[in-house]
């Protein structure tokens, strides 16, 4: 696979994407390390009541999962962990063959910009704006729709 | 999409342009991870709603300011959406050595 035998996903989006992305690398046999700040892997994707689902299939897949952990550097091809509350170095990855962050959205305004001196009225909608859940684009989307 | 369809059932002429082959945007990544292909129904719910409200299409558009201008567009909205951060910077370690952003104190 393109991506190495060996990849590290650091989440602090805390969403599905991150697990998903965990489990089709691991059915693909790819060894995967799951690394989060958060208190715990999927801290999202809990209240939605989804990790019955998936993490069963992330332990089955050998998926390797560590909370409160930031990845503290990223050297060659190996990952350096700190724990998150004492700062301290716990733990080094090797031979890591990508490295994947699912950290921050920002948001790609460039058009907006380009476009911006040429209309009068202009705006940008949707993660264009600030990346946020489908479901709070598309709540705006409907606001701004019946306010225009 | 939303934005689009709620305005052309209210009356408004819409033009939605795409410059992708199909609509969805980020839901189209989702999607593709295993048993998230119902996300399909989201982005599907969306293009029957653009349907129903008549709104104008466009998929595989490129265009500049000068295309968008003889358009005329009493309103334009941009929503070219996001992209992941590369730079490694979570807020929740703000101080991290080597961190572009960090604050200066």
């Amino acid at each position: 696979m393109a991506l190495g035998a060996k990849v590290v996903i650091y989440d602090d989006a805390g969403e599905y994407m991150a697990l998903g992305l965990a489990d089709l690398l691991s059915a693909a046999g790819v060894t995967v390390e799951l690394v989060t700040p958060r208190l715990y892997v999927g801290e999202d994707v809990a209240p939605t009541l989804q990790l019955p689902d998936i993490m069963p299939k992330l332990i089955a897949g050998g998926v390797t999962m560590t909370a409160q952990t930031f990845v503290d550097f990223v050297d060659g091809d190996s990952v350096g962990l700190v724990d998150g509350w004492a700062q301290t170095s716990t733990r080094r990855i090797d031979r890591v063959g990508t490295v994947v962050l699912s950290l921050l959205r920002l948001p790609d305004d460039a058009l907006y910009r380009q476009l911006a001196p040429h209309f009068h009225d202009i705006q940008r909608v949707g993660d264009a704006l600030a990346p946020r859940s489908p479901a709070a684009v598309i709540y705006e989307g409907e606001e701004i729709g019946r306010a225009l | 999409m939303k934005t689009a369809a709620v305005a052309g059932a209210r009356g408004h002429d819409v033009v939605l342009l795409e410059r992708a082959s199909q609509l969805g945007g980020n839901l189209n990544v989702l999607r593709l991870l295993p048993t998230r292909s119902e996300w399909h129904v989201a982005v599907e719910n969306l293009e029957r709603e653009l349907e129903l409200a008549g709104v104008d299409v466009r998929l595989d558009t490129d265009f500049d300011a000068d295309a968008l201008r003889a358009l005329a567009p009493a309103a334009l909205l941009v929503a070219t959406g996001s992209l992941w951060d590369r730079s490694g910077y979570t807020q929740r370690r703000p101080e991290r050595p080597g961190n572009p952003r960090r604050p200066a104190a």
